[in-house]
C-alpha cells in the first residue's frame, strides 16, 4: 500500500484584507472562510502549511512581459487616470479594477503557486495545494477575467524544469484561456479545459476545435459544454476524458485548477455541479499518483467556495468530511443547515448537455488524441499480444482420467499457439 | 500569393477549354467571398461554372482554414454533366482587411448573377439548378480587381494578400496554375501515386525552385496561412475584446460545425481591428510565418500514410484564433532530460507543523475530519448564547494548539471579535454610510467611508466589513428570508422587499460579468 501522500499547503494571512472593491464578486476573503472552515475541521494535522514568500517582479517576469509586471506594481487607484492609455493597453479598469494593494495581491497567489512547484521539484511532498492561486485568464501583456497575473503559467514554468511534460487540467466554469494560449505551440504542456461556451460566455475561447498549433498540435484539449451539467454526466466525460489524456501524454507532473464556478448557485457560473461531483474530479487526479499541483480559481458565492476546497482539502488528504460544518467564526455563513452541501437553490437548472452531445464532444476528443504518440520525442513499443500460459502440464496428465469441464476449457489453446515459425506466440515463455 | 495579370488570363483561357472536358479536372482553390450579408452556402453552377473541381478532392478554404479534403464524390465536371454529389466542405475567402467596398461590390453583383438566396436566407442556391444535390461550397464569379484574380466563370477565386511587397517567395511563376492544382488534387486522390512523384528531403527543399509543382503547392500554403494568421489574430484580439457574436451561432443544428465558424467569421469581420494590434501581430507573424513551414513540414512527412494526409497540408481542424509570437506564448525551453537546479531557496516559510522549541501547551488535539456535534450540554441549544459560547470554545482551542501560527494565519482578526476595537458609534456610522450609499444609486460607500472615519485604516475597515457587517447581515437574513440568501447584495435591509431582479451593473459582452442566459434572480 502506498505510504500517506505528503501534502504542502500554502496561505498568506494577508490576502483577507484584500478588496477588489464593492459589487466584485472576486473576494479574496472567501479564501480567509476556506482557510478557517480547513482548520475547524482539523485538516491541518495531516499536512504542512506554509506561507509563501512574494513572488518578486523577476519572477513574475519569467512569462509577463517586464512591462506590464511593472505598470502593474507601479499603479495605484489614486494615480489610475494618468495612465488611461496604459490601463487600456493591459486591460485594466473594468473587469480588473486597480485597487489598493493590488501588486501585492499577485505576489502573494503568484508566490504560492510557484514555491509549491518548487516543493514538488525537490520531492519536498507529492501534493501541494495554493488556494488562492489559479487565476488562469491573465496573459503574458495583459489582464483578463480578474486575474492579473497568471501564477498557473509560473507553477508550470517551473514544473517544466524537472518534468518533461506537464499536464494542466482546468474545471473553473470558464475556458482556462490564459494557460492555454500560452502554451498553445507546444508539446511540453498538455491542457485540457472543462468549461461552458457559447451564449457570450466569457471568454468566448474553447470551442472543441481549438487543439494547439505547430509542434503543439494537439496538446491543447478543449471540452466546451453547455448550462445546466450535472455531477453524472461531468464526472463521466471528466474521467473518461482525464484517464485517456494521462494514459496518452504520460506526464511528470499535473497541475489542477479547481475553478469553484463551476459549482451549482455560483453567482457566475451555470453548472449544476455539486460539492461530490466537483471533488470526485479531484480525487480522480490524485488517484494517478503524479506530483501534483492543486490550484483555486473563480468561484463567486464565499460560502460555496469555502465548502468546496475544504472538502477537497479533505479529499487530497484522504479525509472525508462529514457534513456537519463545526462551529467556527464564520458559520453564520453556512447557514441555514450549516451543513457542507450547497443549499438547494429556487430555481432548477436545466442540463442542456444532451447525451448524444456530450458523446460528440468526447469522440472529437478522443479522435484528436489518437494523433499523438505515447509520450512525445519515445517511440511508442509494439505492445507484445497477449498470450496464454497454461498453467499445467499436458505431459503430466493422465489421459485415462476424466477432467471436468472446467479444467478442460482451460487446455484450449490458441490456434497459432505452438505454430512454428515467426510468429509463434510462445516466443516469450522462455522469459517467463 | 501574387498571380499576375498574365497569368489569370492563362487560366481562364485553360478553364475554358476544359470545361466540356469529361476529364477530372484540378482542383481549385475555391473561396467564398464573405460580404457580410453571405452566409456562405451556394451551389456550383453547373451550367456556367468552369467545373474545376475534379472526381476526388477539393481544396477548400474554410473558415480561414486551408485544407484540402477529399470530396466525398466529384463535382460536376461539365455543363449538363450528371448530378454531382455532395461536397461536404465550405470554403470561405480569407479576406483580410485589405479587401476593400469596390471588389466586395464587384464579387457580390458577380455571385449574385449566379445565386441567389432561399427562402430562408441562409442558404445560397443557384438560380438554375440542375437537379443535383446542394454544394455547400460556394463558387463565386467576379470581375478582377487590381492584382487580384476572379474566375468570371469559374469557382475559383484567388485575392491578393497584402504582405505580397515583402514576401518574395511567395511569387509564384509563370505556370500554370492549373498544374498545381493538377498536381495537389492527384495527391489528395492517391499519396502514393507513383506519377505525381515525391517530395525530396525536407532539408533540400528551399534548393528546390518555384518550378516544381510541390514546392508551388507550399508556398501558396505559406502565404494563405501568413493571411490567415493575421486576420485572424486580429479579429481575435478584437473579438475577445468586443463580443458581438450572435447567439443563434451556438445553436445546435445538424452538421453545424462549419456552419458554426462560418458565422463566426462573419461577425467579427465587422468589428473594426484595432490597427495597432494588427500591427504588432502582422510584425510578430513574419517571425512566426517562418515556423509554420516546420509544422507544415511535418504534416507532410508524416501525412503520406493515410487519406487524410493530404488534407494534413492546410489542415487545421481547430480554429487559429489563438495569436502566435513572443507577445503571447510562454517561452519554453527544450527538454534536455538535464534537471536545472530549481531555486530552493524559496520554498515557503513553514508556519504549521510547529516545530517543538515552539510548543507551548498541550492540549488534547481534536480528532481530523471532526464536525459539528450537535449535542452539547447547553441549556438551550442552538440558542444565539449556544452558538455564540462554542464558536468561543472553539476559537479559544484553536489558539493553544497553533500557538504562534494562529497569529501568523491572522486568526485573531477574524470573525466578530474584530468589532471589540470599534466603538459603537463607529459601527453605527459605518452602516449608517453603507446605508446611505446604496449602489443601485450608483454610489460607493467606501469613498464616504474612508472619508467619515479617518481613524480606520483600510485594512481595518475591509476588516470590519467581512467580518462584522457582513456577519451581521448573514445573521439577519438567516432569521428573515432563510431561503433566500445573498450575503452579498450590499442593499439588503431587514424587513426590505427581497429584489427579483439582480442589481448587478450589466457589463459590456466582453466581460467576465456578462451572462445573458443566467437569471438573475438570486438563486437561493
Amino acid at each position: 500500500m502506498r505510504p500517506k501522500d505528503r501534502i504542502s499547503y500554502f496561505y498568506d494571512g494577508d490576502v483577507g484584507s484584500v478588496y477588489f472593491g464593492p459589487n466584485h464578486p472576486m473576494k479574496p476573503h472567501r479564501l480567509c472562510m476556506t482557510h478557517h472552515l480547513v482548520l475547524s475541521y482539523e485538516l491541518h494535522n495531516k499536512m504542512e502549511v506554509y506561507r509563501p514568500h512574494k513572488a518578486y517582479p523577476v519572477e513574475l517576469a519569467q512569462f509577463h512581459s517586464p512591462d506590464y509586471v511593472e505598470f502593474l506594481h507601479r499603479i495605484t487607484p489614486d494615480t489610475q487616470h494618468l495612465f488611461s492609455n496604459e490601463l487600456a493597453k493591459y486591460n485594466l479598469g473594468e473587469d480588473c479594477p486597480v485597487f489598493e494593494n493590488l501588486f501585492e495581491f499577485c505576489q502573494i497567489y503568484a508566490g504560492g503557486t510557484i514555491d509549491a512547484a518548487r516543493r514538488l521539484n525537490n520531492q519536498l511532498c507529492d501534493i501541494a495545494i495554493n488556494w488562492a492561486g489559479g487565476l488562469h485568464h491573465a496573459k503574458k501583456c495583459e489582464a483578463s477575467g480578474f486575474c492579473y497575473i497568471n501564477d498557473l503559467v509560473l507553477g508550470i514554468l517551473e514544473l517544466l524544469k524537472y518534468h518533461a511534460r506537464v499536464l494542466y487540467i482546468d474545471i473553473d466554469v470558464h475556458h482556462g484561456d490564459g494557460v492555454e494560449e500560452a502554451f498553445y505551440f507546444t508539446d511540453r504542456v498538455m491542457t485540457v479545459s472543462f468549461h461552458k461556451f457559447g451564449d457570450m460566455f466569457f471568454p468566448g475561447t474553447g470551442d472543441v476545435k481549438e487543439i494547439g498549433g505547430k509542434e503543439g498540435k494537439f496538446y491543447a484539449i478543449n471540452v466546451p459544454l453547455k448550462d445546466g451539467i450535472d455531477d453524472t454526466s461531468f464526472t463521466r466525460l471528466f474521467k473518461a476524458i482525464i484517464a485517456k489524456v494521462v494514459e496518452t501524454y504520460q506526464p511528470g507532473a499535473i497541475v489542477l485548477q479547481c475553478g469553484a464556478d463551476s459549482l451549482a448557485g455560483d453567482r457566475l457560473g451555470c453548472f449544476n455541479l455539486s460539492i461530490d461531483g466537483h471533488s470526485e474530479c479531484v480525487r480522480f487526479v490524485k488517484k494517478f499518483n503524479l506530483p501534483l499541483l492543486v490550484t483555486g480559481g473563480g468561484g463567486y458565492t464565499k460560502e460555496n467556495v469555502a465548502r468546496c476546497w475544504a472538502v477537497e482539502t479533505g479529499v487530497l488528504l484522504d479525509t472525508e468530511l462529514p457534513n456537519e460544518i463545526p462551529e467556527n467564526e464564520y458559520i453564520k455563513y453556512f447557514a441555514p443547515d450549516y451543513s457542507l452541501k450547497i443549499p438547494r437553490g429556487n430555481i432548477i437548472l436545466e442540463n442542456l448537455n444532451s447525451k448524444s452531445y456530450l458523446s460528440a464532444i468526447k469522440m472529437q476528443v478522443f479522435e484528436n488524441l489518437r494523433n499523438i504518440q505515447h509520450a512525445p520525442s519515445v517511440q511508442m513499443q509494439e505492445v507484445p499480444p497477449d498470450f496464454y500460459i497454461p498453467d499445467f502440464d499436458e505431459d503430466e496428465q493422465n489421459p485415462d482420467e476424466r477432467m471436468d469441464q472446467h479444467t478442460q476449457d482451460k487446455q484450449i489453446q490458441r490456434d497459432d499457439e505452438y505454430y512454428d515459425g515467426d510468429n509463434d506466440n510462445d516466443q516469450n515463455m522462455d522469459d517467463a | 500569393m501574387v498571380v499576375d495579370k498574365d497569368l489569370r488570363g492563362h487560366f481562364m483561357e485553360t478553364l475554358n477549354q476544359k470545361k466540356n472536358d469529361e476529364e477530372c479536372m484540378p482542383s481549385v482553390l475555391t473561396f467564398k467571398i464573405n460580404s457580410g450579408d453571405d452566409d456562405g452556402m451556394g451551389n456550383v453552377d453547373e451550367t456556367k461554372s468552369m467545373e474545376l473541381e475534379s472526381n476526388g478532392s477539393k481544396i477548400s478554404v474554410e473558415d480561414e482554414d486551408l485544407m484540402i479534403s477529399d470530396s466525398k464524390e466529384s463535382a460536376a465536371c461539365s455543363a449538363g454533366g450528371g448530378a454531382r454529389n455532395e461536397v461536404d466542405t465550405e470554403s470561405e475567402v480569407v479576406e483580410g482587411d485589405a479587401v476593400n467596398k469596390k471588389t466586395r461590390a464587384s464579387l457580390k453583383r458577380a455571385r449574385d448573377s449566379i445565386y441567389e438566396e432561399d427562402s430562408v436566407g441562409s442558404n445560397w442556391k443557384k438560380k438554375s439548378p440542375v437537379g443535383q444535390q446542394d454544394y455547400e461550397s460556394i463558387g463565386i464569379a467576379a470581375e478582377s480587381d487590381g492584382g487580384n484574380i476572379y474566375s468570371s466563370q469559374g469557382d475559383f477565386i484567388i485575392l491578393d494578400p497584402e504582405v505580397s511587397g515583402e514576401e518574395s517567395a511567395c511569387v509564384v511563376d509563370k505556370t500554370p496554375l492549373w498544374a498545381m492544382l493538377n498536381w495537389l488534387n492527384g495527391i489528395a486522390k492517391d499519396p502514393r501515386d507513383p506519377e505525381i512523384g515525391s517530395l525530396p528531403d525536407l532539408s533540400k527543399w528551399n534548393v528546390y525552385g518555384s518550378d516544381k509543382l510541390w514546392k508551388q503547392v507550399l508556398l501558396s500554403r505559406e502565404a494563405l496561412l501568413l493571411e490567415r494568421h493575421r486576420t485572424l489574430s486580429a479579429k481575435r484580439l478584437v473579438w475577445q475584446k468586443n463580443q458581438k457574436m450572435h447567439p443563434s451561432m451556438y445553436e445546435d443544428r445538424d452538421g453545424s460545425g462549419y456552419k458554426l465558424r462560418e458565422r463566426q467569421f462573419e461577425e467579427s469581420f465587422l468589428l473594426k481591428a484595432s490597427s495597432k494590434k494588427v500591427k504588432n501581430v502582422s510584425d510578430t507573424f513574419l517571425s512566426g510565418c517562418h515556423g509554420t513551414e516546420e509544422h507544415i513540414d511535418n504534416t507532410i512527412k508524416n501525412g503520406d500514410s493515410s487519406s487524410s494526409s493530404a488534407g494534413s497540408l492546410f489542415d487545421n481542424q481547430g480554429q487559429e484564433e489563438v495569436p502566435l509570437g513572443s507577445e503571447f506564448q510562454a517561452e519554453v525551453p527544450e527538454w534536455s532530460g538535464v534537471t536545472f537546479e530549481s531555486d530552493s531557496k524559496w520554498l515557503g516559510t513553514p508556519i504549521w507543523p510547529l516545530k517543538n522549541t515552539q510548543r507551548r501547551s498541550i492540549i488534547e488535539r481534536e480528532p481530523m475530519g471532526k464536525g459539528r456535534q450537535d449535542s452539547c450540554g447547553c441549556q438551550v441549544r442552538g440558542s444565539a448564547e449556544c452558538v455564540r459560547f462554542h464558536i468561543a470554545e472553539k476559537s479559544k482551542r484553536l489558539n493553544l494548539e497553533l500557538g504562534p501560527a494562529f497569529h501568523i494565519f491572522k486568526f485573531d482578526k477574524m470573525g466578530e471579535e474584530v468589532k471589540h476595537s470599534w466603538t459603537s458609534q463607529e459601527q453605527e456610522k459605518f452602516a449608517a454610510i453603507v446605508r446611505l450609499n446604496p449602489p443601485s444609486q450608483g454610489k460607493c460607500f467606501w469613498d464616504q467611508m474612508f472619508k467619515d472615519l479617518p481613524s480606520k485604516s483600510r485594512v481595518e475597515l475591509v476588516s470590519y466589513y467581512f467580518n462584522v457587517f457582513l456577519m451581521l447581515r448573514r445573521r439577519n437574513q438567516n432569521s428573515f428570508t432563510p431561503l433566500n440568501i445573498d450575503s452579498d447584495d450590499d442593499e439588503w435591509e431587514p424587513g426590505s422587499v427581497v429584489r427579483v431582479v439582480g442589481h448587478q451593473e450589466i457589463r459590456s459582452s466582453g466581460s467576465i460579468f456578462y451572462s445573458p442566459t443566467k437569471p438573475h434572480s438570486r438563486c437561493r
